[in-house]
């Protein structure tokens, strides 16, 4: 038995033969891993996300989680150890209230009341969310959807996370809260994300992609330090970093016209 | 596009009074959505003349307007939507049907002026009877109802997620519209000419968030049945509320209980 719970072999993908969107894709992930796919816009890093998870099914090469071969045919089976939080929380609470919403998934694996119940109680006290449960979508901020949406997942109680852009239009508070619950979580987690700061602080893996290629695969301070590498592929180093590198603070508004 | 913000808030609003706490709000909603098919049909199922036997079905929304807290103002001002369509139902009815009927201070009115009152009163009557349904019930147990009902699941699906995503569509065609009168201050409504195309992007983005959502579904174990959440056991009081109903309506539908009335104090 391999001690990689997802592996990635060869996977190339294109919805036209001419633009290739990803090429040669292979890496695996254990049980320890909390893994950041981060590259410039349109590298293919949304879209590996989806194939992991059977939602593009056109690709060459093979995918296996958990053991099983991603397949048609397997897709459930699959589906059933992977939470997929999207980047459009929008597009993920469908239900009318936050409590239906978490439910949906342990409903349709055939739980009963009682196990559904306990479902959605542990997914919503994991992320501290229990006072959203009667609380409509449409009513919630930003923040709150993005929790509702990992708690929706969490019932499931998948082996793999995986989070296109968590941090997206978050404030600072609710984006520190999701960094907080993010480390609070042994699952594997793949996050494909522009918040470098935020994959430094829950990924110990990074995935560079560029031009639908995998450039770099390594130790997320070994990655996120190297400043020519990121440069070279459309990043910067981390917010966090760019005072220790040289790189210095330039205010939009000069300090000498700062009235306080 | 204030009016697109009106119907974001309208469908929020309805959400609201549907989630209030009153002995309606606490009825089974399988009851409610029983009684409320039985209303609307013993109300259609009245004689084209029979404008008195009629107006004693203004009994249900009264008792419920004022044993649910609904507010009665709030529900005219939404009648006044869709007051033309029915008055529309009626009003060729006095030009084909001119037979006289009776005479009303020397006026004559027609068989035709009787059954376009008749139909106008039957289409506020039913429309108030299905209003009162949504504005005291919340959306996922009327589904529930319906399924309990047996209804095809498609049709079931089809309308919670319509009504879950119609704000997130308004709000689309809301954000459309404001980027455009932004660049078009001068406009008052927008140019036919550019109709097409932002009906067409509203089309796209529609398309997007249902594949996007219809993702979020399978990803979630969804194989084509929607599950909905179990909600308590009909109690006796459900039982007591369906009866009493249903027994105020066959009265009112099978006996002639103005003319017995009227008889009382004549």
């Amino acid at each position: 038995m391999s001690h990689h719970h997802i592996i990635c072999s060869n996977v190339s993908f294109s919805y036209d033969k001419n633009a290739e969107i990803l090429h040669d894709i292979s890496f695996s992930a254990g049980h320890d891993d909390a893994i950041g796919i981060i590259g410039a816009n349109g590298v293919g890093k949304s879209t590996l996300l989806r194939i992991l998870v059977g939602l593009e099914m056109d690709f060459t090469g093979e995918v296996t989680v958990g053991e099983i071969k991603v397949t048609k045919k397997t897709l459930p089976r699959i589906r059933e150890k992977i939470g997929y939080v999207f980047q459009d929380s929008e597009n993920q609470l469908f239900m009318p209230t936050v409590y239906e919403d978490v439910a949906f998934a342990p409903r349709n694996y055939g739980l009963d009341a009682e196990q559904v119940d306990e479902r959605v109680k542990h997914a919503l006290d994991l992320i501290g969310i229990d006072y959203l449960k009667n609380k409509q979508p449409y009513k919630m901020s930003g923040g709150e959807k993005k929790l509702a949406a990992i708690a929706t997942i969490l019932a499931m109680t998948p082996d793999v996370i995986l989070m296109d852009e968590p941090t997206i239009a978050l404030d600072p508070r609710n984006r520190r809260r999701l960094i907080n619950i993010l480390n609070s979580l042994d699952h594997i987690k793949i996050i494909a994300s522009h918040d470098l700061d935020m994959v430094l602080e829950t990924c110990n893996r990074v995935l560079l992609m560029s031009g639908g290629r995998i450039i770099a695969d390594g130790a997320t301070r070994e990655i996120l330090t190297n400043k020519e590498l990121l440069e070279a592929n459309g990043l910067e180093l981390p917010f966090c970093l760019q005072g220790d590198t040289g790189i210095s603070y330039k205010p939009a508004v000069p300090h000498e016209h700062i009235h306080l | 596009m204030g009016k697109l913000s009106d119907a974001i808030y309208e469908v929020h609003f309805m959400d609201t009074i549907a989630s209030k706490d009153s002995p309606v709000h606490r009825v089974h909603p399988l009851v409610k959505l029983i009684v409320t098919i039985a209303y609307i049909w013993f109300t259609v199922s009245f004689g084209k003349y029979d404008v008195t036997g009629l107006i004693t079905m203004v009994v249900y929304p009264v008792a419920l307007f004022s044993l649910s807290g609904v507010s009665f103002g709030h529900s005219i001002k939404k009648l006044r939507v869709i007051l033309p369509f029915v008055i529309l139902m009626g009003i060729l009815n006095p030009f084909f049907n001119r037979e006289p009927r009776f005479l009303l201070y020397g006026l004559t009115v027609t068989n035709g002026m009787v059954s376009g009152l008749t139909l106008f009163i039957k289409g506020v009557l039913t429309v108030l009877g299905a209003y009162l349904l949504i504005a005291t019930t919340r959306i996922e147990s009327v589904c529930y109802a319906l399924n309990l009902l047996h209804v095809p699941e498609i049709l079931v699906t089809q309308i919670l997620l319509t009504y879950r995503y119609i704000t997130v569509l308004l709000s689309e065609a809301n954000h459309i519209f404001e980027a455009y009168s932004l660049r078009a201050p001068f406009q008052k409504g927008v140019h036919y000419k550019v109709w097409g195309s932002l009906i067409g992007q509203l089309l796209f983005r529609s398309i997007d968030r249902a594949t996007g959502l219809y993702d979020s579904m399978v990803l979630r174990g969804y194989n084509g049945n929607f599950r909905h959440s179990r909600l308590s056991a009909v109690r006796w009081q459900d039982f007591a509320y369906l009866f009493v109903w249903g027994a105020v309506f066959a009265v009112l539908r099978f006996t002639s209980l103005a003319s017995l009335l009227g008889g009382l104090f004549v």
